[in-house]
């Protein structure tokens, strides 16, 4: 099975959705990354991070998409997305969710939904804690939580300083864990669509 | 891949089928172990006797071997009730599902909602819960966001359906009705490009995995 994960912003994925993903690796499925690359937000620095924590747990691919116009949904943003979704034809696509507060995250989650129209399986995580997030799928984080920690440490103490810690991801997938009902952490998605019973492991 | 213990859990004789009936057929085909309860026959349109009869009939279509039959007083279930989720809690402690299909709380019909909350409340331990449709009573508010291909599954589905002689003369049971709703569904929920393809549709209330 292909699965496609997209960002915007630094970090993000590190935090909200790498631990299913190596989940989905150690299962055998290939995992690609679709980047919206702007160079005020992904400086080089940022950039090697991505690359060395995808190293980490396996991913195959990095795909840089450039010139997004995170302001607005416009249809060449949609069409940009479009071409790099569609040449890797997976089976499920995740990305922010389209209900998250800040602005340059939920335009480019408004134009991932329109470019995987197609596909049969969208999940979408929130890295922050944002109240209008409401999740219903849990990913529980067994051996995946020191994987995501040396993830976070590819990106230096400064610039996580301003974003995240060990420590708060810690607790916002705990938060997740007791949200679900469960006492381990968990990684947390809303869903638009997915395909039950059809080897996808929902 | 693993086999699942699924639970099924609805008010009336039919509303599996309606609601489930391709996804429970699907179920059983891949070897899961499938739980079908009922918690009661109703009591208005048709003889309780013979609503057992035609709902045994249907989950043997389906190829379901395990239909418990509750038969909860139907009056005592106009509202959530402790002693009715204390039933329901003894029932899953005992065959301790994986998956749960029960009612949305979008229904207009007051003993679907309280099935729906009653198993919600019953539920805490059980890490996936799904509510379906019933075409009859779901309230437009209900806004699925997982599916079932049933396209190989919906003749059997209409098949478990038209044994419910008793409902028989119900417009939203017949064929045309059910196969529209699941190509709509189908097509909603991206599932493929059979223009001839069926799908029934789920809201998510928990998917732990």
């Amino acid at each position: 099975m292909k699965i496609i994960a997209l960002s915007c912003i630094p970090l993000d994925l590190e935090i909200s959705c790498f631990g299913t993903l190596s989940k989905y690796i150690k299962d055998g499925h290939e995992v690609s990354l679709i980047i919206s690359q702007s160079e005020q937000i992904w400086t080089k620095e940022a950039l090697n991070a991505i690359k060395a924590s995808s190293r980490i747990i396996g991913i195959s691919q990095i795909y840089f998409v450039k010139e997004l116009n995170l302001s607005s949904v416009t249809q060449d943003n949609v069409n940009k997305l479009r071409s790099h979704i569609e040449s890797l034809n997976p089976t499920v696509a995740i990305f922010p969710s389209i209900r998250t507060q800040d602005e340059r995250r939920k335009t480019f989650a408004k134009s991932s939904l329109l470019a995987c129209r197609g596909i049969g399986n969208i999940i979408m995580y929130d890295p922050q804690k944002n109240p209008n997030f409401h999740p219903s799928i849990y990913s529980i984080m067994n051996g995946e939580l020191e994987v995501k920690d040396l993830c976070l440490e590819k990106y230096n103490r400064d610039f996580r300083k301003n974003k995240t810690s060990k420590k708060k991801m810690r607790m916002l997938l705990r938060s997740y864990g007791l949200r679900a009902g469960i006492k381990t952490p968990a990684e947390a998605f809303e869903t638009n669509r997915i395909l039950l019973l059809n080897n996808t492991g929902f | 891949m693993s086999i699942l213990k699924i639970v099924c859990i609805t008010a009336h004789p039919d509303d599996a089928e309606m609601g489930i009936g391709g996804t429970l057929a699907k179920h059983v085909d891949n070897g899961d172990d499938v739980h079908v309860i009922l918690t009661t026959l109703g009591g208005v349109v048709g003889p309780p006797k013979k609503r057992e009869k035609e709902a045994r009939l249907a989950a043997h279509i389906l190829g379901i071997d395990d239909l418990q039959i509750l038969n909860y007083p139907v009056q005592k279930l106009n509202k959530p009730n402790l002693e009715f989720v204390k039933v329901i809690k003894g029932i899953l402690t005992e065959l301790g599902p994986d998956r749960i299909y029960t009612h949305t709380l979008f229904d207009y019909h007051q003993v679907h909602v309280t099935v729906a909350e009653s198993v919600m409340h019953a539920a805490k331990e059980i890490r996936q819960v799904l509510s379906c449709e019933v075409i009859s009573s779901t309230t437009p508010e209900f806004n699925p966001n997982a599916f079932v291909d049933i396209t190989d599954y919906m003749d059997l589905k209409i098949k478990s359906l038209k044994v419910h002689q008793t409902q028989s003369n119900k417009f939203y049971i017949q064929p045309n009705v059910m196969r529209s709703l699941a190509n709509v569904r189908y097509v909603w929920g991206k599932v493929g490009k059979n223009p001839m393809g069926y799908a029934e549709a789920f809201v998510i209330r928990k998917f732990i995995h």
